[in-house]
């Protein structure tokens, strides 16, 4: 219908009813404007000639503007603006903690946040964010200088990985009700990572010096704690399937991932209970020094711990070493649960014992014991700088 | 003139106020505005009067350098424009064509249909676009007979591309039911 109508209208104005003109009046109009427009036209004559010699000219140059260099412009302007934002965001992914394009790069990650609208997603998005600031950390690490900027730098990059590590952990929660595929997608890629970060931030506070090390100490062992809770809850939840029968996790698979958190809290048992052993042992020497001092009637300032702390940490070690044993057996036995509760323990008691030896170390710092003997002095000084590490310096001069 | 190449090239010439250039023009164009007048006031002489003044008031502007982007739109804008005050200057005089007249009119052009031996299809077509409504009738005849593309019927009638489109629906759906009355 439309096609005959459109038909019908074209054919229409090929008759004067339908808006022909009569015959013979386009001519005499056609007169009749020439001679109106023509006296303006004469005297003009000479610049029309020489602007006919440029029409092709003018129109080669509106075209090659209009045709050619406005798309030009236009795709130029894009590819700058591109290469720009291109060019930004590649200087801003690799700036770190304190550079100028470095709001450019956390603001880039809530964006991808934002526009994200599966939870799965955005419990990987907080995972990967996770390892980049693990990657800023390691390169803050590396800087030179013990400055304090470096050590605020650091500080602040582990607040926000553990901020990334947290709320993994809560989208993960909030998508166990999810599909089980989902849930333990998630909870593998969360549990390998955690492990991983608990590794490689272990690393960067052993590679720090003493002064950092001192100032951001309890900030990374945080972290460390965060990624290990982190770690767990994913764990718990890839058992939790296992045992209720679900497909998407072997047994190969769940056996070897908690073979792995033994491991994991293997190691830092070991490196726990050489920290307990420097300190447990400081402690003892300037004990002993101490009771020196007193059957020489000296005078002293102490402020020392009580010798059932030292004690009781002293024993941590063995009892985290145990529990690691029970949860090696019970995983043996294939009770997955209880194996990993076991897990877990061990993890706190470790935690316990570092956090102890410690703890011992900065109260022997506070030792400071002048006496006087006979006319000598006794000075006890002993520092220690951090938990990895204690240096004693003992210097006595008791009965010269 | 089909080659658009040309008519560029016209175009430019027009612009650069070339009189032997213009008069291409006006043979390009002056069908075309006289039945886009036509169709709006609906007789012959004054159509002839204003299709004149059309041509005269276009190069008029070219001569004071008004800055003109699309000569295929502006004319048209003109000889709208020139509509508009033929219609107000005839109300002023009492002379405006009232609704009881537009009938005859299409009664006439009907018969000179029949004159022409024009076929039944066309004198109903005919009749069912008189009795469209202006801004109807307007945009059909710029798409339909003078061919025009929705971005120059949009600056004519200066509205949105997409106005003019659903513009162009309606004039044509409601010329599809004048006919079939």
């Amino acid at each position: 219908m439309n096609k005959d109508l459109i038909k019908n209208l074209k054919r229409i104005s090929e008759f004067e009813a339908g808006g022909q003109p009569p015959e013979g009046w386009i001519d005499s109009n056609r007169d009749i404007l020439m001679s109106q427009i023509r006296p303006a036209i004469d005297h003009q004559e000479t610049e029309y000639q020489f602007a006919e010699r440029n029409y092709y000219w003018q129109y080669a140059n509106n075209i090659f503007r209009q045709r050619i260099m406005k798309p030009a412009m236009a795709v130029f302007v894009l590819f700058g603006l591109m290469l720009g934002y291109s060019a930004t965001m590649t200087v801003a992914n690799s700036s770190l903690q304190g550079d100028i394009l470095y709001p450019v790069k956390t603001a880039q990650e809530r964006v991808q946040l934002v526009l994200t609208f599966s939870q799965e997603r955005e419990a990987q998005l907080h995972i990967d964010f996770a390892q980049r600031r693990l990657d800023e950390l390691n390169r803050i690490s590396q800087q030179s200088g013990d400055s304090q900027e470096k050590a605020d730098k650091i500080t602040k990059t582990v607040a926000n990985l553990s901020k990334e590590v947290n709320s993994a952990k809560d989208k993960l929660n909030k998508i166990s009700i999810a599909s089980v595929d989902t849930v333990l997608t998630i909870a593998k890629e969360i549990d390998r990572n955690t492990l991983d970060l608990e590794q490689k931030i272990t690393e960067v506070r052993d590679s720090l010096s003493d002064e950092i090390k001192n100032q951001v100490g309890d900030t990374l062992a945080q972290a460390i704690d965060t990624a290990k809770d982190t770690g767990s809850s994913a764990l718990s939840v890839m058992v939790d399937k296992y045992t209720k029968g679900e497909t998407g996790i072997s047994d190969e698979e769940i056996i070897s991932r908690l073979n792995e958190r033994i491991k994991s809290a293997e190691e830092d048992l070991a490196k726990a209970s050489l920290e307990v052993n420097k300190a447990v042992g400081a402690a003892t020497s300037t004990l002993n020094l101490m009771a020196e001092s007193t059957r020489a009637s000296s005078t002293m300032s102490l402020n020392l711990v009580s010798t059932s702390t030292i004690e009781s940490v002293s024993l941590m070690p063995q009892q985290a070493k145990d529990t690691l044993e029970q949860a090696k057996s019970l995983l043996e036995q294939g009770d997955l649960v209880s194996a990993l509760a076991k897990v877990v323990e061990s993890k706190e008691i470790v935690l316990g014992a570092t956090s102890g030896a410690q703890s011992i170390v900065n109260d022997l710092q506070n030792v400071d014991i002048i006496s006087n003997v006979k006319g000598t002095s006794t000075d006890i000084n002993i520092q220690s700088t951090s938990t990895g590490s204690t240096s004693e310096s003992t210097s006595s001069t008791v009965g010269q | 003139m089909k080659n658009p190449f040309s008519q560029k090239i016209l175009f430019l010439k027009v612009k650069n106020q070339d009189p032997e250039a213009y008069g291409q023009f006006y043979d390009l164009y002056v069908k075309r505005i006289y039945r886009f007048i036509y169709f709006k006031v609906n007789s012959v002489s004054d159509s002839q009067d204003i299709t004149s003044e059309v041509f005269l008031k276009l190069w008029q502007y070219i001569r004071e350098g008004k800055e003109i982007k699309n000569l295929n739109a502006f004319i048209y804008i003109v000889a709208r424009n020139l509509v508009i005050d033929f219609y107000r200057q005839r109300h002023q005089d009492s002379l405006s064509i009232n609704d009881d007249k537009a009938p005859d009119i299409a009664d006439s052009r009907s018969d000179m249909l029949k004159e022409q031996m024009v076929d039944s299809d066309l004198q109903s077509t005919i009749k069912g676009l008189d009795r469209l409504k202006d801004e109807y009738k307007e945009a059909i005849i710029l798409k339909y007979f003078d061919e025009l593309s929705i971005s120059e019927i949009a600056e004519i009638l200066n509205k949105s591309k997409g106005a003019v489109r659903v513009l162009l629906h309606r004039a044509l759906k409601a010329l599809k039911d004048n006919i079939n009355e």
